[in-house]
């Protein structure tokens, strides 16, 4: 559904300041699937992200939405309205005095929907939300807790039915509950067959959550591909270890020191059965 | 309430000291009760102290007030000896803030590392070296000469963290300072604290959310509602683990991973606190 074909972007050409922040990236995500994009700070993500939400222009390569550049003079703004994008910090979408406002702003835009239609669809969309946001109707977007803010986040950017959406550093700053109830939302939009990419600075989480994830380093892929069969592999590029979550390293580290161990998860408790699992089998022994 | 005398006899010389700090905002929105009340605290050179708390704990408020950005509504803070005066924190005492948009003045990368040793009256030429020794330090020299907007959010924050540490404090305040930064520019930070608060003898107070953050120091205050509840040393989390999760504290990953295992009957034992000592453990467990 979304192809991007040898985008290169340098900011300030000509300058002092020049940077080149990607260099012939190349990707394809199909419709349906969750593509997890991971790099550190200035490895061109959030450059990435932008050229993803249209707000960037290409001079060198493209961006493709079913096959069409999304900088298209005939309907490339329409097109650009197919892929949603939640920003790092949520705040820096949010505007309006109330909750209720603030999902409906889009909506309102359209002459032909009544208030009755707009309120139903508004709530439509609260109520799918884990944890829904239907009872801070009235309150507002500043008062919410950073949880909250990135939940309106995505109700408003849901409410115009995009069929992709794109999350730069969606957990960046939270705590670790938050986390896992973005983690949680945004595992539900996938199970509802949402095309979604997930930009982060972590490989936390995304393990089991998107079913392909490119590597990002210094502007270029240094490795793409599913992640447990790629965790499951030998040989594992140094740059790509760095950006695995720590529990996860440290299963890797045990397999190269020749312990048979499964290193394709990432959370306390997924990581306390398998070595539970190892030292009984050790026991027994 | 504890007195926090850290090490023992210090010499009031070279000390921070808070005696009986007490405060309340006085505007309409968080205006009323005290937000501190009754806050001592000792910390001596070359010390390092987290102090850990929720949100709303009164961890900014502190951080404030020992910068002297806000002053105490009662009690009184001393740096070396001397009660510090509204606005008066000095250049003994480096503050840095969790956001960097809160920090950062100056348009040029530059500028913003030179203000503040052009204010204590550094000549030219020393300027230039601690910048790019600080600069380098946090891996930005190569942006010395960039406007500030055309940096990231963690490149931003490096900056900010530069330009308090080229001013070389003999006091360090840190509010909650990682967030923006990313998984491996975060441990580099903390590793660069450690090595200025020995080399240094740099003194550390970190107020932070986060228990990993805070087991980086020598000493923990938890911090709830404006005092200090309890002490702790950082080999203690382990021991610790339980009651600070139910005080709704995240665990770093390898505290959660020893937590599980104990309750799957797998002894660990306490010291171990960070990824790298757990691997060894277990590694030795699975090999005899």
């Amino acid at each position: 559904m979304i192809e991007v074909k040898h985008l290169t972007h340098i900011y300030n050409p000509g300058t002092p300041w020049e940077i080149k922040a990607l260099e012939q990236i190349s990707f394809r995500v199909v419709r349906g699937e969750c593509l997890g994009i991971i790099g550190e700070s200035g490895s061109g993500k959030s450059t990435l992200a932008q050229h993803l939400a249209g707000l960037l222009f290409p001079r060198l390569g493209s961006v493709l939405i079913d096959g069409a550049n999304i900088y298209n003079a005939h309907g490339g703004r329409e097109m650009r309205k197919r892929v949603g994008f939640i920003f790092q910090s949520p705040a820096d979408q949010l505007f309006e005095e109330s909750v209720f406002k603030e999902i409906s702003f889009g909506l309102r835009q359209e002459k032909n929907l009544s208030s009755r239609e707009i309120e139903e669809r508004v709530r439509d969309v609260c109520r799918k939300l884990h944890p829904p946001l239907e009872d801070l109707m009235d309150r507002s977007p500043f008062e919410l807790s950073a949880g909250e803010r990135i939940m309106l986040a995505i109700a408003s950017v849901l409410i115009s039915k995009p069929e992709a959406l794109v999350f730069d550093e969606p957990y960046a700053g939270l705590d670790p509950n938050n986390r896992s109830e973005i983690l949680h939302q945004i595992e539900i939009l996938h199970r509802n067959k949402k095309t979604l990419i997930i930009l982060s600075n972590q490989s936390e989480g995304l393990i089991h959550l998107c079913d392909r994830v490119i590597f990002l380093y210094q502007g270029k892929i240094v490795a793409k591909g599913r992640l447990q069969e790629f965790l499951a592999s030998g040989e594992i590029d140094r740059r790509v270890t760095d950006l695995l979550p720590p529990l996860t390293r440290m299963l890797i580290h045990l397999r190269e020191k020749g312990i048979e161990v499964n290193p394709s998860l990432d959370t306390p408790s997924s990581v306390s059965l398998e070595i539970h699992r190892l030292l009984q089998k050790k026991g027994k022994n | 309430m504890l007195t926090s005398r850290l090490f023992h006899p210090v010499d009031i010389k070279t000390m921070l000291e808070l005696r009986k700090v007490g405060f309340r905002y006085t505007d309409k929105k968080r205006g009323g009760s005290f937000v501190i009340n009754g806050f001592d605290l000792m910390v001596g050179e070359g010390e390092y102290v987290a102090i850990l708390g929720r949100n709303a704990a009164g961890k900014t408020t502190l951080a404030k007030l020992i910068k002297g950005l806000l002053h105490p509504s009662s009690g009184e803070i001393l740096v070396d000896g001397q009660t510090i005066s509204p606005g008066e924190g000095g250049s003994h005492v480096g503050l840095i803030l969790s956001n960097p948009d809160e920090q950062l003045l100056f348009p040029i990368v530059e500028e913003e590392m030179a203000f503040g040793l052009e204010c204590i009256g550094v000549g030219r030429e020393m300027i230039r070296k601690r910048i790019t020794e600080y600069l380098g330090l946090l891996g930005m020299e190569q942006f010395l000469s960039f406007p500030l907007h055309f940096l990231s959010k963690c490149q931003q924050q490096r900056v900010a963290i530069a330009a308090v540490l080229v001013l070389e404090p003999n006091y360090l305040i840190i509010d909650e300072a990682t967030s923006v930064l990313d998984p491996r520019w975060k441990g580099r930070f903390m590793s660069i604290l450690s090595e200025l608060n020995v080399t240094r003898k740099m003194a550390v107070i970190h107020f932070t959310t986060s228990v990993e953050d805070a087991s980086y120091a020598h000493h923990i205050l938890i911090l709830e509602s404006g005092e200090v509840t309890t002490k702790y040393i950082p080999a203690e989390i382990s021991s610790l683990r339980s009651s600070l999760t139910e005080k709704g504290y995240c665990l770093p990953p390898v505290a959660e991973l020893s937590l599980l295992l104990e309750q799957m009957g797998h002894p660990i034992p306490q010291g171990i606190l960070t990824i790298e000592e757990m691997e060894m453990f277990l590694l030795s467990a699975m090999r005899d």
